[in-house]
């Protein structure tokens, strides 16, 4: 399948591992160039980078905390002064609160507000006018099981779903699509403090496929969803979850 | 249909907006006692109090901006002070901001209907769920609209998704507590317009081609409430004419 994306410019956050790393080196494999970001980790991105290059593409770094309105700017504007244009935004930065209501803090409430919610409004906002100008563009936001099955940290996401269909609305008329990928339970590296709680994770033993998923079953879901070949699809939400939930 | 309300007290949020007046007429008629909120229109809100409370029930104000914890904390503890107990919550928050697109609409908008929508929402229960589990019983419920569902606001579609999500959340991990939460869509009701929320008028294509009536949204909040309503949790009801199915 021809994906379209060769020479095709594509912005994602939070690239230094996991579902953003591999995204990374999947679209760098189309052919795709890069502009990639993350808040602290620069070492796990320039490996990214590293190892996109390898695939002859162009790949421009920096460091950006998405959830802050000038940053996210400066590094839009970096992005379109390298390459002019920006194509494909995949907002793969993310943060959940655990637990049940009463356990989560304020402070990790508005942590995951931010980085669920503001950042990718944020990140949106910067790039539309670009996408609206070259009459074509493609934005993959993250839901996830949670918000589906019932969890409180997971408003966020829910919440980016509302904004996500808002965009599919408004922008389907310049060719523009706006999509959710919902990755169940994957087999992923975590942040100290990030960790599930043991009986608090989605179960797999009696899930429809009993295993935990691998990351590059959710990545082919992003690639497609970015290429040429989903141009009819919008608004939609995907959940890469062995069938632990049907929506 | 007996809603057992009698003896029982019900916080109203911003109930100066939407449906919240016919809500409180419907919950007093019930034999509920009543806390309204409101933000900032506590003139608008005096009114309705006056009214409703010649319903016969005990009726008590406060202004509150949820969007603040303490303040979302004072409401609860004015609640238990003035009733001694807090049963259902009608979460009818609301910060109205014009549908606009994504290049006109500044962060600060963006920030501040979320801030007391979803993160008010947040406080609120966080100090209201403690109660209710002490009492082995409640009954939340709160509203989502249409723009969620028909991406036709993409900040108004945010508040109002991610007010499903909360709902959802709380009724997992709260049911167990004989709470239940839920949410009711509302869509195409003759007093959108004048809210300033983005009115979805009838169409020649709907199921039910006419403006819905604030009473038949104050009828399935008060459904919500009943004894009988216990076994529906993490739900959301739309009540659109048709518009959508979910």
């Amino acid at each position: 399948m021809d994906t379209g994306l060769a020479g095709k410019v594509v912005l994602i956050t939070g690239a230094t591992r996991n579902h953003g790393r591999a995204s990374a080196l999947a679209f760098a494999q189309e052919g795709a160039h890069l502009l990639i970001c993350t808040r602290r980790s620069m070492d796990l991105l320039e490996e990214t980078a590293a190892l996109a290059a390898k695939s002859d593409v162009r790949v421009l770094t920096d460091r950006c905390d998405v959830t802050d309105e000038s940053q996210v700017n400066a590094f839009v504007q970096k992005g379109l002064a390298e390459f002019g244009r920006i194509d494909v935004v995949v907002n793969n930065a993310g943060w959940r609160a655990r637990g049940a209501l009463l356990d989560i803090t304020s402070e990790s409430w508005n942590a995951t507000l931010a980085t669920n919610l503001h950042a990718p409004f944020l990140m949106c906002k910067a790039v539309m006018p670009s996408m609206v100008a070259h009459r074509w563009g493609r934005i993959i936001n993250y839901s996830g099981i949670a918000s589906f099955r019932g969890a409180s940290g997971a408003s966020a996401k829910m919440a980016c779903e509302g904004f996500t269909r808002g965009l599919a609305n408004a922008y389907g008329k310049y060719h523009i699509t706006a999509n959710l990928i919902g990755p169940g339970s994957i087999a992923v590296d975590r942040t100290p403090g990030q960790e599930i709680p043991a009986g608090q994770g989605t179960a797999t033993d009696d899930i429809p496929i009993p295993r935990q998923g691998v990351v590059d079953e959710c990545t082919s879901l992003v690639v497609f969803l970015a290429s040429e070949q989903a141009s009819y699809i919008t608004g939609q939400t995907y959940l890469v979850n062995g069938g632990a939930y049907f929506l | 249909m007996e809603s057992q309300l009698q003896g029982k007290t019900v916080l109203v949020t911003e109930a100066t907006r939407n449906f919240g007046h016919i809500t409180a007429q419907a919950l007093a008629k019930e034999g509920a006692a009543l806390f309204l909120s409101t933000l900032d229109q506590q003139v608008q809100l005096e009114a309705i109090r006056h009214d409703v409370s010649t319903l016969g029930v005990k009726v008590v104000t406060g202004q509150h901006d949820i969007s603040d914890e303490a303040q979302a904390q004072a409401l609860v503890e004015r609640c238990i002070a003035e009733f001694g107990r807090l049963d259902v919550v009608v979460n009818n928050v609301l910060y109205p901001v014009p549908t606009q697109s994504l290049e006109e609409l500044s962060f600060e908008q963006w920030k501040r209907k979320i801030e007391v929508e979803t993160t008010g929402s947040f406080y609120l229960f966080k100090h209201v769920l403690p109660r209710m589990i002490e009492q082995e019983w409640g009954r939340i419920i709160n509203y989502t609209g249409l723009d969620a569902f028909k991406g036709s606001d993409l900040l108004a579609g945010a508040t109002e998704l991610g007010i499903v999500g909360l709902t959802r959340g709380m009724a997992r991990e709260y049911g167990k507590h004989h709470i239940t939460a839920n949410c009711i869509g509302a869509g195409g009701i003759e007093t959108e317009d004048v809210e300033g929320r983005h009115a979805f008028p009838p169409g020649a294509r709907d199921p039910i081609p006419r403006w819905g009536r604030p009473e038949e949204i104050a009828f399935l909040t008060v459904s919500l409430c009943s004894e009988e309503a216990g076994y529906v949790t993490g739900q959301c009801l739309l009540a659109n004419g048709g518009k959508y199915f979910l």
